[in-house]
């Protein structure tokens, strides 16, 4: 079984999810444990993934004995296991989260068991997503993904739908710009793997119809990473989305996507050196550098607590492109250091938000005086993720940024260092801003005037403390030990990068 | 030569141009449920795209006839087989995006954008 661990990570979700609804219909009270038992069996065989890759090295796993490039292969090399097991803990920690915010009627158990199918397929997708060595298995996986988390963000009301189906279109189109690309690729190489495309593809970069295509490719990848100005669906959908849904997707779906963007312009294209390639790297790092500045300025003007995650996130994602745009190593290491640390962060800052709407029934920033007093918990991991976001010491969000400024400054970016730094600046408006409406306002005479909508516990439900806890020290622990896991899994990412190529 | 110029020439030209309409219609038309249709549009001229670029005169199915093994005499197989996929993911999207635009019609009685946004706003 454990020679088949890359497709089990990709299969125990799917099963999972299929099986759900009769589970919810023959056993409800199993229901309940089902999903988080398949991610969290899923998180750890990802470990041990990333175990053994370090260990042997790259992983190839081919489907049916058939050898690429005529089969279809999973890749596993450091970085893609990482980042799945990133994305499992995430998952697991938030469909644990999930549990207390969802109806407990029975009339509403079909309603009850889709949120956790479509949780699921969001997670297969994203799992295919960072393991897949081919570039229409990738696609798949991108609208198993995409699909699922249309549903998924809809369920949160009538408004959500409508932002969802906005979703849909933009989405659609960012999808459809991929699968023309790869049908390009396809007709000048005539092959889909990725190994393969690696040594084939970037003698061919000369060629115009080749140019058109990673134009495309980069455009279609950006819509769907929300890099500025294809942001537009973003702030909507996170806002009016259920909120565990948006913990989820949030903070793993657009880095996943921006994963891909990076694994295509350094792994497959042969990264930057080529001319082509340094015009895109330019280009996405000058919109990445806008978005980040735009993000950050939208997200101060927000009164909406989620549409304000929502514009942060703008800006933080964009960081990821940035990195690609200094491409020098440090700033690379900082790349997968900002997808880790904001993958949980942002979903840590969903899940706040999740909770105070859960117990105060309100997401207005203007109303939040006091806090502190009713959910001192929920405030204190709050604390911790904003101390990740705007980037202070000992939270993940300091060394991401510590290493992208470091990368911009040795790579003799100045322009990007300066955007690092004025955007934590305004990070640290909008979140220090918040901070003092927690802990140090009060409302009108010393009273506090939030009501509380559910009375059933004293702070939160345990089933929604513990991930909120457990995300919380992993932040710190990650901070801590970032130096280790850069020589543990990133080191052996920087020799990849700096020799060009090779899967 | 006539077959040979429409097949390389001005079919792929036609594909481009339906491309461009879903593409433009999606942008332009105000209505959800033409947006849709648009949308529906841009994605079959993708799959239009990966059958000619399969498609060869004179050609089989690929399926070995009488021993002869070489690839010249046989269509390309891939393509297609890549679109069954595309079919279904289209399908899908369209099938998410309808019971979407039920939802949507259901409460707000109108599936104009501009009417469907104001009333959200209310």
């Amino acid at each position: 079984m454990i020679t088949n661990a890359p497709v089990l990570i990709v299969l125990i979700p799917l099963a999972t999810a299929l099986l759900t609804p009769l589970i919810s219909y023959l056993v409800p009270k199993l229901m309940r444990y089902l999903a988080p038992l398949a991610l969290g069996t899923v998180t750890l065989l990802s470990g041990y993934n990333l175990y053994h890759v370090v260990n042997h090295g790259a992983w190839h796993y081919h489907f049916g004995g058939w050898t690429p490039p005529f089969g279809i292969e999973f890749v596993i090399d450091p970085l893609s296991a990482t980042i799945a097991v990133v994305v499992g803990l995430v998952a697991t920690l938030v469909i644990i989260f999930a549990k207390s915010y969802l109806p407990e009627e029975r009339e509403n158990l079909l309603k009850f068991s889709l949120f956790y199918v479509l949780f699921l397929l969001v997670a297969t997708g994203i799992f295919g997503i960072t393991l897949a060595g081919d570039i229409f298995t990738l696609y798949v996986f991108i609208e198993i993904a995409s699909i699922a988390a249309y549903g998924l963000l809809a369920m949160g009301g009538y408004k959500a739908a409508v932002s969802s189906f906005r979703y849909v279109l933009i989405g659609t189109v960012g999808a459809s710009f991929y699968l023309l690309a790869v049908a390009f690729i396809y007709a000048n190489t005539g092959s889909l793997n990725m190994a393969d495309l690696s040594t084939l593809l970037p003698p061919l970069l000369t060629d115009r119809t080749m140019i058109f295509a990673v134009a495309i490719l980069v455009a279609g990848l950006g819509i769907k990473s929300a890099l500025w100005p294809m942001h537009t669906w973003m702030p909507d959908v996170y806002t009016y989305g259920p909120p565990p849904a948006v913990a989820f997707i949030a903070g793993t779906m657009t880095k996943v996507f921006s994963y891909v963007l990076f694994r295509f312009l350094y792994f497959i294209l042969g990264g930057p050196g080529n001319p082509v390639i340094d015009t895109v790297l330019f280009i996405i790092g000058i919109l990445a550098a806008i978005a980040i500045l735009y993000g950050s300025i939208m997200a101060i003007a927000q009164k909406d607590f989620r549409r304000m995650l929502a514009y942060s996130s703008v800006a933080q994602i964009s960081y990821l492109p940035l990195a690609m745009a200094i491409g020098s190593p440090a700033a690379l290491v900082g790349l997968i250091l900002q997808l880790i640390s904001h993958a949980m962060t942002k979903s840590l800052l969903y899940m706040t938000a999740g909770g105070i709407d859960w117990k105060t029934g309100n997401v207005n920033v203007t109303r939040f005086n006091g806090l502190y007093k009713i959910m001192p918990i929920t405030c204190g991991v709050f604390l911790v993720a904003a101390c990740s976001m705007i980037g202070l010491p000992p939270t993940s969000g300091f060394f991401a940024k510590w290493y992208l400024l470091t990368g911009s400054l040795s790579g003799h970016q100045l322009l990007f260092a300066i955007v690092l730094v004025i955007s934590s600046l305004l990070n640290a408006i909008y979140f220090l801003r918040l901070l003092e409406r927690f802990f140090f306002r009060t409302g009108i005479d010393d009273k506090i005037d939030i009501q509380i909508v559910r009375f059933s516990v004293r702070e939160l439900p345990l089933s929604m403390l513990v991930p909120m806890i457990t995300m919380a020290i992993l932040i710190v622990i990650v901070g801590l030990g970032s130096g280790y896991l850069v020589d543990f899994a990133l080191q052996y990412i920087s020799p990849l990068i700096l020799g060009g190529g090779g899967l | 030569m006539t077959i040979a110029f429409l097949a390389s020439y001005v079919l792929f030209w036609l594909v481009a141009i339906m491309y461009c309409c879903g593409l433009f219609g999606m942008m332009q038309v105000k209505n959800l449920m033409r947006k849709l249709m648009a949308m529906n549009i841009m994605q079959t001229a993708i799959i239009l795209f990966y059958l000619l670029l399969g498609y060869k005169p004179d050609a089989v199915t690929p399926i070995l006839i009488n021993g002869i093994t070489n690839p010249v005499f046989y269509a390309n197989p891939l393509p297609q087989a890549l679109m069954l996929t595309a079919i279904v993911v289209n399908l899908s999207t369209t099938g998410v995006a309808l019971t979407l635009l039920i939802i949507i019609a259901r409460k707000y009685d109108t599936l104009e954008e501009d009417e469907v946004l104001r009333r959200m706003c209310e």
